[in-house]
């Protein structure tokens, strides 16, 4: 790679995945630097969330390799890349249902964190930033399908990642708590590098520092705003129709 | 948070009055000093399957690595009852350790069946090697071998009082799990180990410690089992001992700790009534079991946690 400087938090070298005959990824370089804000976006079935996968560890890479912190985590396992700072939060909401709000949120945030009275703290904070602390004994289950979307954004945020991964963060949101998730996602970058799968352009326009396109496994197009809604390619890939 | 401790402790206490004040027949007494130590063996299974949501279907394993390892030790190298259960407690980590090594390449069904198969292994090892363990006939410890700090553990009273005691440690260390962070990932790892694992949890080597842990409680009871009533037979690695601890925790509530307490005092008494009534009790014992899952999903406590007290760990 030509320009690894050192505020690059990841980067990935032909990072390629291949489903049964599928190349769902193909040959990705992409760099995200410390505190940006990037927006992944693509049409469906682009390869967005495979692409993510492959970061996390959650699915194994056919090729390529991926480079976080300054480490090559290529043959890390999950959770060694979890812990070393890689938060993600599913497409398709992952949380414990049987368990209350407190209890999830309580699971993201790392021991090391010290005694039960700072956790209690922390989770009280940030179930306040998303709005859910009037909820904090409910069954996560009985929440309503928006709320478990703030719950899974409240478990990314309680892990502290250096960098958070949000698969479609704002689908089902109302257009109120899409305006409070735009807020808390910028007043995170001071602390956190946020990588944002979105369909909202809205949300992406108004947040993103940088927008990466991605169509059918390959990166087609990079850079701010202006470049990208300016861009024939991506005009015309996806933005067009 | 205190009022769990207070409840489970209460339940101990309670144990303990029964006896003090002589409310136990003979009968009931000896029956308790069985059931609280086959409760044990509960607990054990129930840190597997109830906390951690991993089904096993061959748990006999890990009752008879105690068993045999404090029963064979004392027949055949004159071990006193404290070496026994030393032998019996470093034997039962290390057979869990292994077998949970192996079987937890697979999940699911798989598991369940690995694990079966394991123990299928055992129990024909026990037949095979008839001249240590005198297979199906079995081995019977002597009243002089069964004696600890001086006590004779054959005498009934003391028998009961031994069987609490090892009940109570293992009770109170089950509700230390589930109240710590520990337990609370294993809890995470049975509602959705996906989404433990994306938080940053090295959930094969959490289920490896609940195998181990819930193996070594098995096997601590296996060799209470022996000891108290001086009895070592292949019977107990068989199949139906993988499957009790699975009825009474289903019974009692899977994933709470006094469920496989009163799972375990439901069934033996079921049994025993039934088997008053007719020879055919095993039909009383399914309609039983049968009404309970139908009308008590969860089990007896399980249902009650769901329904009015959510804090029951
Ligand atoms: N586990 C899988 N097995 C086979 N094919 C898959 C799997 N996951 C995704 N794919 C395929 O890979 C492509 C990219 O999917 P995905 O990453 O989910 O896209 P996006 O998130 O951009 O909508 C799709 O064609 C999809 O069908
Ligand atoms: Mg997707």
């Amino acid at each position: 790679m030509d320009t690894i400087e050192k505020n690059t938090l990841l980067y990935t070298e032909n990072l390629s995945k291949n489903f049964q005959g599928i190349q769902a990824v193909k040959n990705v370089n992409f760099k995200i630097n410390k505190n940006e804000i990037r927006a992944l976006i693509g049409p469906n079935g682009a390869g967005k969330t495979t692409f993510v996968s492959l970061l996390c560890g959650r699915i194994k890479s056919t090729n390529g390799a991926v480079f976080f912190d300054g480490k090559d985590i290529s043959n890390f396992p999950v959770y060694k890349r979890i812990s070393g700072g890689i938060g993600y939060t599913f497409q398709i909401t992952s949380i414990f249902l049987n368990l209350t709000v407190y209890e999830n949120v309580a699971l993201a945030i790392k021991e090391e964190t010290g005694k039960t009275n700072s956790i209690d703290k922390e989770i009280s904070n940030v179930l306040d930033k998303v709005g859910l602390l009037d909820r904090v004994n409910q069954r996560s289950g009985d929440l309503s399908y928006g709320h478990q979307r703030l719950l899974e954004l409240a478990m990314g945020m309680a892990q502290r990642p250096k960098l958070l991964i949000l698969d479609e963060p704002t689908q089902g949101l109302s257009d109120p708590e899409i305006d409070n998730f735009k807020f808390l996602i910028k007043s995170l970058s001071s602390s956190t590098t946020v990588l944002l799968i979105e369909h909202n352009m809205d949300v992406v326009m108004s947040i993103a520092d940088k927008i990466s396109v991605l169509h059918f496994g390959e990166i087609i197009a990079e850079g701010d705003k202006k470049t990208i809604q300016n861009d024939p390619i991506v005009q015309k890939a996806y933005l067009g129709d | 948070m205190k009022r769990d401790l207070f409840i489970h402790l209460g339940a101990i206490a309670l144990l303990f009055l029964l006896e003090i004040l002589g409310i136990f027949s003979d009968y009931h007494q000896g029956n308790f000093a069985r059931i609280l130590v086959l409760t044990v063996y509960g607990i054990g299974y129930n840190v597997l399957f109830g906390y951690t949501g991993l089904l096993s279907l061959g748990h006999a394993l890990f009752f008879s690595a105690g068993l045999y390892a404090a029963g064979l030790s004392i027949y055949h190298l004159d071990y006193n009852v404290g070496q026994a259960l030393i032998l019996a407690f470093c034997f039962s980590v290390l057979v869990s350790l292994v077998i949970g090594y192996l079987a937890l390449r697979t999940v699911g069904v798989s598991f369940m069946i690995v694990t079966l198969m394991f123990s299928q292994i055992a129990y024909l090892c026990i037949l095979y090697f008839g001249g240590i363990t005198r297979g199906d006939e079995g081995i019977v410890i002597q009243q002089s071998s069964r004696v600890f700090l001086s006590l004779d553990l054959s005498d009934p009273t003391i028998r009961y009082y031994s069987a609490l005691t090892v009940f109570s440690f293992c009770l109170v260390f089950n509700l230390w799990i589930a109240r710590s962070s520990f337990g609370r990932v294993l809890i995470a790892i049975r509602e959705n180990s996906d989404r433990a694992l994306m938080l940053g949890y090295n959930v094969q080597l959490y289920k490896l410690l609940a195998v181990i842990i819930s193996g070594t409680i098995s096997g601590i009871a296996g060799a209470s089992y022996g000891i108290l009533f001086g009895y070592v037979g292949a019977s107990f690695a068989a199949v139906p001992y993988s499957i009790f601890p699975l009825l009474w925790v289903l019974l009692g509530g899977a994933g709470t700790v006094l469920g496989p307490l009163i799972g375990a005092i439901f069934m033996f008494y079921l049994i025993d009534y039934a088997s008053d009534v007719t020879d055919a009790y095993m039909i009383i014992v399914g309609i039983a079991l049968l009404l309970v899952t139908l009308f008590a999903r969860r089990g007896l406590l399980g249902e009650l946690r769901y329904r009015f007290f959510p804090w029951i760990p």
